[in-house]
């Protein structure tokens, strides 16, 4: 009985199939999962409920992953130093950037069934791969270093001494990989990313006055007063807080982990379209709940990195505070979970070596080891006493903003593939749109780089 | 709407009604015929060794890769001046 829909026209001349014997264990795992999908596209009642429920993961997961430790402290700095203005809308823009770059991801994966990093080394050869991929791990390992700071600052609000916060934070991401089973390990982050929300009801403590809030979204006013650099600086920083590569390359690998095809694409943009509002929400929060400190003319400069916690207490209570310490250790700890995958799976890919969640560590231990290994690396950076951590802090965003402009140039050419993506190639709008983000980011990157030589 | 995409509910309904579906993982594992067709081709694992081709660059592609390559290069070098900069309290 043919009970599939109509098999689109597959572009690709090495899309020859493969025999029922030749299928492995991740095959079975993700046929498994499109039996699931198969079921909800059959139910008659509450069917896009159903659906949603099976494909929020990849959008949602970086989205949320993006609102890392070192994006929320960004955010928070921003709201401390410039209170309510100028800088909430550069905080809410830059999602609707990235929703514009994770759309054509999320298509790129589902229509290839390929990760970021094979396309690039398939499509324009080792040379111009192994820069990618240098741009990757030189960002990533960086980043990743940093979520282990934002654990063990959140952490230090509790009384944990570092080692032991950083210790569990890399329990927590080994824990998450050993699953076996990219469905657990995705729902896992998902509850872990749920905790993201906390900076919601931190942000209502701070009894943020709300007319100035929506006046500030609509007139992208009072202007940011001081040093052009400083601006630029946080400009870049909350950029780089939203838009960084690794999304790129985790998002298309976990949309191909997950099995999604060509008539997911829909439902595959709802997942990304909830991730980028979950995303800017939190953000916005996360600003709005340091405005107190901007507010009664707190300096800003004391806390870039845990303090944020301590200092906000006297204007948001124990409660609010706690539950900003905690939205800081969850920051760190799912984007040290995505982070690691997205290394993970750009290695696997680029190896061409197992690379899926859906394997067991026993059989895809090259995948695992770099996933761990970068972690553990990471987590150890971090503990080395000496090691400037608040100078890499204040860089890591805006070197993630300044990455951006090839790897979105990447994206572009692949996804405007025909031989590749067939009919779901990019429409002119969407060109459009992502041609005018690489624009932004070369020019904000330029401005950045003119006031950092003047100054 | 096209008729595949409005027929696919009940398609797949008139399936799960079906002798031939598949109850479970391990129903799959038992008849991977199963499961090679809940899959697209070129997602099975064994179909994805092949690699796609080389797509030859125009001129202008190259330039500009080139171009940001360059771009991204002197952005790095800055970067690290000012993390130099932020150590020594500048």
């Amino acid at each position: 009985m043919n009970w599939k829909p109509v098999q689109r026209e597959l572009a690709s001349p090495v899309a020859a199939g493969a025999s029922p014997a030749e299928l492995t264990h991740e095959d079975i795992d993700r046929a498994a999962d499109r039996l699931r999908v198969n079921r909800a596209r059959a139910a008659k009642r509450l069917r896009p409920l159903w659906l949603l429920w099976l494909f929020v993961g990849p959008g949602v997961l970086v989205f949320l992953g993006e609102n890392d430790a070192p994006s929320m402290l960004s955010y928070a700095t921003t709201g401390a130093r410039y209170g309510i203005g100028f800088f909430l809308p550069i905080i809410v823009v830059p999602f609707a950037m990235a929703f514009v770059i994770q759309e054509m991801t999320m298509r790129l994966g589902a229509v290839t069934h390929r990760g970021h990093a094979e396309l690039i080394f398939d499509r324009f050869g080792k040379f111009w791969g192994t820069f990618a991929m240098a741009d990757l791990v030189l960002g990533n390992f960086l980043t990743l270093a940093m979520e282990f700071v934002g654990v063990r600052a959140g952490a230090s609000y509790f009384g944990v001494r570092p080692g032991v916060a950083v210790g569990l934070a890399l329990v927590v991401v080994f824990a998450a990989m050993l699953t076996g089973r990219y469905w657990t390990w995705e729902r896992l982050a998902l509850a872990l990313a749920a905790l993201n929300l906390l900076f919601i009801p931190v942000a209502l403590m701070a009894h943020p006055p709300w007319h100035a809030v929506s006046g500030a979204l609509v007139t992208w006013s009072p202007l940011p007063h001081g040093r052009a650099l400083d601006v630029l600086v946080l400009i870049m920083s909350d950029l780089g807080a939203t838009v960084t590569p690794w999304m790129v390359f985790f998002q298309q690998s976990a949309v191909v982990d997950k099995g999604e095809q060509p008539r997911d694409i829909t439902i595959g943009r709802v997942d990304t379209l909830v991730g980028m509002g979950l995303a800017a929400v939190c953000g916005l929060a996360a600003a709005l709940a340091a405005t107190p400190l901007f507010l009664h003319g707190m300096s800003a400069a004391a806390f870039q990195r845990g303090e944020f916690a301590q200092a906000l207490r006297p204007w948001i209570g124990n409660v609010g505070a706690t539950l900003f310490a905690v939205g800081l250790i969850e920051a760190g700890l799912l984007a040290a979970i995505t982070i690691s995958a997205s290394s993970a799976y750009a290695f696997g890919e680029v190896l061409n070596v197992g690379h899926s969640l859906n394997w067991p560590v026993r059989k895809a231990v090259p995948f695992y080891l770099v996933l761990m290994g970068s972690a553990a690396l990471a987590a150890g950076l971090v503990l080395i006493p000496h090691v400037p951590l608040v100078a890499i802090a204040l860089v890591v965003n805006v070197l993630a903003a300044l990455e951006m402009p090839p790897v979105l140039v990447f994206l572009l050419m692949l996804v405007n593939d025909r031989e590749l993506m067939g009919d779901q190639v990019n429409d002119r709008g969407a060109n459009f749109a992502a041609i005018a983000v690489v624009v932004i980011l070369v020019l904000c990157g330029l401005a950045y780089a003119g006031a950092m030589l003047v100054s | 709407m096209k008729p595949e995409e409005k027929n696919e509910p009940e398609k797949n309904a008139e399936w799960e009604r079906s002798s031939e579906a598949p109850t479970d993982r391990e129903e799959l594992e038992r008849r991977p015929e199963l499961a090679a067709e809940l899959l697209e081709p070129d997602q099975i694992v064994a179909a994805k060794r092949a690699r796609f081709g080389r797509k030859p660059l125009k001129s202008w592609e190259r330039g500009l890769l080139w171009a940001l390559r360059i771009y991204v290069i002197a952005m790095q070098v800055i970067v690290a001046i000012a993390v130099i900069r932020a150590l020594h309290g500048d």
